[in-house]
């Protein structure tokens, strides 16, 4: 009896961990599963239909790319490509800008710890605060940099309503506003660096600057690719600066893709989340082929 | 012979001291660059005529007039504002914790058919962009009538797999003789999971709780969508300085006294935990 | 063996009721934010009905508006309670879009140029017979030019509270002896007299985005222009007069040089308050906050003529827009008591809008601008006849066929040399695609 009895229980108990351990899982997948999985494939869904929910297979998607009756294709491809330039222009300046502070902490000058802190401060406000407060210093006529401007006898610069001074203000403001996160993240992974390998460059008689550009910089590719990636995720995310600072102006030149769609989400949440679809599925490319360069680099 | 390292050593020192004074001098020029326009801002919430005295960054009239404005206006209740971003944000990261920490257990720790198969899964989703999402959220909560609704903004964020992953790696770094010893001691999972794995891990939820914190009291995106149909008393601090922005506003000064109110609170707590801040930053970076 | 399996179950129970615990706790947390504003548990007195009321009111009217609520719930205190809740316009709107049929409230004001495209997506229903049962309102005791806009064969859309226009404001101690201008030419002259770039006094400064749609659209119709065709809603602004109404606002910046360049939304209203301004045009409701700066020293005058040098009616017409009383669609019942206690309720702000007159706004009620509550009110009567206070056609795309040309009036304003026709042309065409988006779209 016993000799029967044993493995059904140890079965029986292997189950009840198997089970246990799953349990753990329950209330973070069933969050998951409605507020993602379930939404995932329903705006899949919702992207093949029309304003009565019938089902009308890639018309949004033509419509969107290439029917020129409707506003919103014109919209679209426009703040994709403003959101394209945004990204293109603030991803470097989000990395190389982050790198140099960075790489001037990594030297530990007096009070770098405090210098450290006070550049980061400004990732920890919020993006209305942020603009408000930068709106009042960029307005023409009653802004801070035109009282200055104008003090020095320079001719006015309408910097939120003309380009290219509407984009170099979201720059400014962008960078501003979160370049601290990439100097920390990048600062550590210069404090990783072990510094006998500065000494043994410096023996070897190469200028700092040298030993930055050949040592310092090819340890930190890593760390690099992960700011990187994150930073250009995050610029496709692009909306709150350009919706509040510039109301997408002049001349929609600042209205990214972001705006464009969350002004179809209420009247038209169908076209809205091909939109959507389409913007991220550009966002998986690049990420996809980021990983694959990362990777080469690697190999 | 022996001088010679010694030699190198005296200039590479002369060198690093020139590198610090040139590192020194070049962060505070940064430094004072970035602070400027909040000099500025702080300094014309408290000038009696904002609108005339625009250049000076210390007021040339004083005057707490545009606080009392702000305070009083029944339009602009900012102090309603952060305490509903406080509450949001903190309830929010508290049951973020809990829920990624049970899950971080699940996926790291206990050992259960299908597991890895669905911790792959979790992997992928990683890679989709939040934007496809936000058309579909907006229909999911309008069909749950969860519009406007603090839930809406507290609800969708607990199903997030970044910090998720992060606690589960801080998990799997508990040695595994310290799990099997409790086992013998007859501990079971959830004793194992809250005695032994939660107490070794408290950095994990400070970076998670932090990084989860912040990012909840910065969203603007979401909260304005789902937030669409509130008085304005029930906005987040985001939503309602949004509003204090849109508004057609002549209060100039009101309106800085307006984004100095609201930055207050954070940079308080940033200025009391920033080195905690800066070193979950610093994690999230190295980990993922 | 046994005793650990007991743990485990205990463990995996105490889980469990923690996690709903703390559900349940966030769930409270919710519930403390009422699910939707206006919900005010206590406050409903038994047998009272509760109407909800959105607007887009805000600023000084809002002070206004709100003790004229507070006084009607005194007035209908057990019987009706109005709940109001405003909010900036564009937040206004898509609050409406986002929460009707579900979460939406009973009774909004929308403005004038929208209702008829808000019926026609079924955000509002038309107030038809079956709401007069215990009281009536005559559509004909509304401004007329309003109220044409509002008629449907299935009743009447809505209820107008006011028109209001925009008017031109001016600084008394700047302006001085001067005779106040009657037509465009004078208008720039005196300005050009007054403009000091020495102390930074300008004649008028004007925004290049806002309130470009009230002066850009007076300026059209002054011109003798017409904004849209409103039985297609196609755009008609690309005329004669729509380019020469586009040129008069470029001329005050960059040929008579009385406004500084590229003002942002409200830099005119700063300049104007600080005392760096002679002339001021801006939307009537600004009248309460500017009286409280300037006091004595504010002036105000009619547009009415002002933005052409024609002689002719149409030369005197100003734009307006109206606030609109709407009942909106819900899928709660709408009984037969709240039927009632919506026409009870607009009936009495019209009755009692003389007092809205005190914001500064014209009510469209036009017994309540025979009342001596309005002829006393201060400045209301310099704004011009009502009778020339022109509010949109009523086109159901009237904001696809129309209002995309402001963004195009704005780059025209932003240079000396923009192609003016170029720009409307594009604006055109770009409406035209709106209104076929709008519809098919």
């Amino acid at each position: 009896m016993e000799s029967f009895e044993k493995p059904v229980l140890h079965k029986l108990t292997v189950f009840k961990k198997q089970f246990y351990g799953f349990l753990f899982a329950v209330p973070f997948l069933a969050i998951f599963a409605l507020f993602f999985i379930y939404p995932f494939f329903s705006g899949i869904a919702v992207s093949f239909t029309n304003r009565k929910g019938e089902w009308v297979g890639f018309q949004n998607y033509y419509n969107i790319l290439f029917n020129k009756d409707f506003v919103y294709q014109s919209d679209f491809l426009r703040g994709l490509g403003n959101t394209l330039l945004f990204v293109a222009i603030s991803v470097p300046l989000l990395i190389v800008i982050p790198l140099f502070i960075a790489i001037l902490l990594d030297i530990k000058p007096a009070g770098y710890k405090f210098f450290r802190a006070l550049l980061f401060m400004p990732t920890v406000f919020s993006i209305s605060a942020v603009v408000l407060m930068w709106k009042r210093v960029l307005e023409v006529e009653t802004g801070f940099v035109d009282a200055a401007l104008k003090a020095m006898g320079m001719s006015q610069i309408d910097f939120l309503g003309s380009q290219p001074w509407a984009w170099i203000s979201l720059f400014v403001v962008t960078v501003w506003w979160t370049m601290g996160t990439n100097i920390v993240i990048l600062g550590a992974g210069l404090k990783n660096i072990d510094k006998t390998v500065y000494e043994a460059a410096a023996i070897d008689g190469a200028s700092y600057l040298k030993t930055v550009f050949t040592i310092t910089l090819p340890l930190l590719a890593g760390q690099i690719v992960v700011v990187l990636i994150m930073t250009i995720l995050a610029s496709f995310n692009i909306y709150g600066q350009p919706l509040l600072l510039t109301a997408g102006g002049p001349e929609r030149t600042t209205q990214v893709a972001l705006m464009v769609i969350v002004s179809n989400l209420f009247d038209r949440p169908y076209v809205a989340a091909s939109m959507a679809l389409l913007l991220g599925l550009i966002m998986i490319a690049i990420s996809l082929i980021q990983a694959a360069f990362a990777r080469r680099r690697n190999d | 012979m022996e001088k010679k390292p010694q030699k190198y050593k005296a200039k590479f020192n002369i060198g690093e001291r020139r590198r610090k004074i040139v590192a020194l001098v070049l962060l505070i020029l940064i430094s004072l660059l970035c602070v400027l326009p909040l000099l500025w801002a702080f300094g014309t919430s408290f000038k009696k005529n904002a609108l005339t005295d625009i250049m000076s960054i210390i007021p040339r009239e004083f005057s707490f007039d545009n606080y009392i404005k702000l305070f009083s206006d029944e339009n602009s209740p900012v102090l309603r504002w952060l305490l509903n971003s406080f509450m949001v944000s903190g309830v929010h990261t508290v049951l973020y914790l809990i829920v990624a920490a049970l899950a971080g257990y699940a996926f790291g720790v206990a050992k259960w058919k299908g597991r890895d198969v669905v911790f792959g899964l979790l992997l992928a989703t990683a890679m989709v962009p939040s934007v496809i999402n936000l058309v579909p959220l907006y229909k999911l909560i309008t069909s749950m009538n969860l519009n406007g609704n603090v839930l809406a903004l507290i609800l969708p964020g607990l199903g997030g797999v970044l910090y998720m992953m992060l606690i589960r790696q801080y998990f799997m770094s508990v040695p595994k003789e310290l799990i099997e010893a409790a086992q013998l001691e007859g501990l079971g999972q959830f004793g194992i999971f809250l005695r032994i794995i939660v107490p070794l891990c408290s950095s994990a939820f400070m970076v998670a709780g932090m990084m989860t914190f912040i990012g909840s009291w910065n969203d603007y995106l979401w909260p304005s969508i789902a937030m669409a149909g509130v008085e304005s008393k029930y906005l987040t601090l985001p939503l309602g300085i949004a509003k204090l922005l849109g508004d057609n506003n002549i209060q100039y000064g009101m309106t800085m006294a307006g984004a100095i109110t609201s930055m207050l609170p954070t940079l308080i707590v940033y200025l009391i935990l920033q080195n905690k801040i800066i070193e979950s930053v610093a994690n999230t970076g190295s980990k993922s | 063996m046994k005793l650990k399996k007991f743990w485990l179950s205990l463990a995996a129970v105490a889980m469990a009721a923690a996690m709903s615990l703390s559900l349940v706790a966030c769930g409270e947390g919710g519930g403390e934010e009422p699910e939707k504003g206006g919900e005010n548990p206590g406050q409903t007195v038994t047998g009272s009905v509760s109407l909800k009321l959105w607007t887009p009111v805000t600023g000084a009217d809002l002070t206004v508006f709100n003790r004229m609520i507070t006084r009607f719930n005194q007035a209908y205190e057990g019987q009706i309670h109005v709940d109001h809740q405003s909010n900036v316009r564009d937040t206004h709107y898509n609050n409406l879009k986002n929460n009707i049929p579900n979460n939406g409230p009973d009774i909004a004001i929308i403005h004038s140029q929208l209702v008829k495209n808000y019926a026609e997506k079924e955000y509002i229903v038309p107030i038809d017979d079956s709401f007069f049962t215990k009281e009536t309102i005559d559509p004909n005791g509304y401004q007329q030019n309003v109220m044409s806009t509002l008629k449907t064969e299935d009743g009447v859309l809505g209820f107008p509270l006011d028109v209001h226009p925009i008017v031109l404001y001016y600084n008394k101690s700047i302006v001085g002896d001067n005779p106040l201008p009657k037509n465009f030419t004078e208008l720039m002259t005196l300005a050009q007299k007054l403009t000091n770039s020495s102390q930074g006094v300008w004649g008028l400064p004007i925004s290049t985005l806002w309130p470009t749609e009230f002066t850009y659209t007076t300026a059209l119709y002054q011109e003798g222009g017409e904004e849209i065709d409103t039985a297609t809603s196609q755009p008609k602004f690309n005329s004669d007069a729509g380019a020469a109404a586009a040129e008069h606002l470029r001329d005050i910046i960059y040929k008579y040089k009385v406004s500084p360049e590229n003002l942002g939304t409200d830099a005119d209203l700063q300049l104007f308050t600080t005392g760096k301004a002679a002339f001021h045009i801006q939307g009537c409701w600004q009248l309460s906050s500017l009286m409280e700066i300037f006091g004595d020293d504010l002036g105000v005058m009619s547009l009415s003529g002002m933005l052409t040098d024609k002689t002719d009616a149409a030369s005197k017409y100003v734009m307006a827009r109206s606030h609109v009383f709407c009942v909106a669609k819900t899928k709660r019942a709408l009984s037969q008591r709240k039927k009632e206690a919506i026409v009870t309720f607009i009936k009495w702000m019209g009755e009692n809008s003389a007092e809205w007159s005190t914001a500064g706004q014209i009510p469209a009620f036009n017994a309540a601008r025979e009342s001596d509550t309005f002829k006393n009110a201060p400045y209301v009567s310099l704004y011009g006849d009502p009778a020339n206070f022109r509010t949109a056609a009523s086109a159901t795309y009237f904001e696809s066929g129309y209002e995309t040309v402001f963004q195009y009036v704005t780059t025209i304003m932003k240079s000396a040399d923009s192609d003016i026709r170029g720009e409307l042309t594009k604006a055109e065409e770009e409406a035209k695609r709106a209104v076929s988006t709008e519809m098919y779209g």
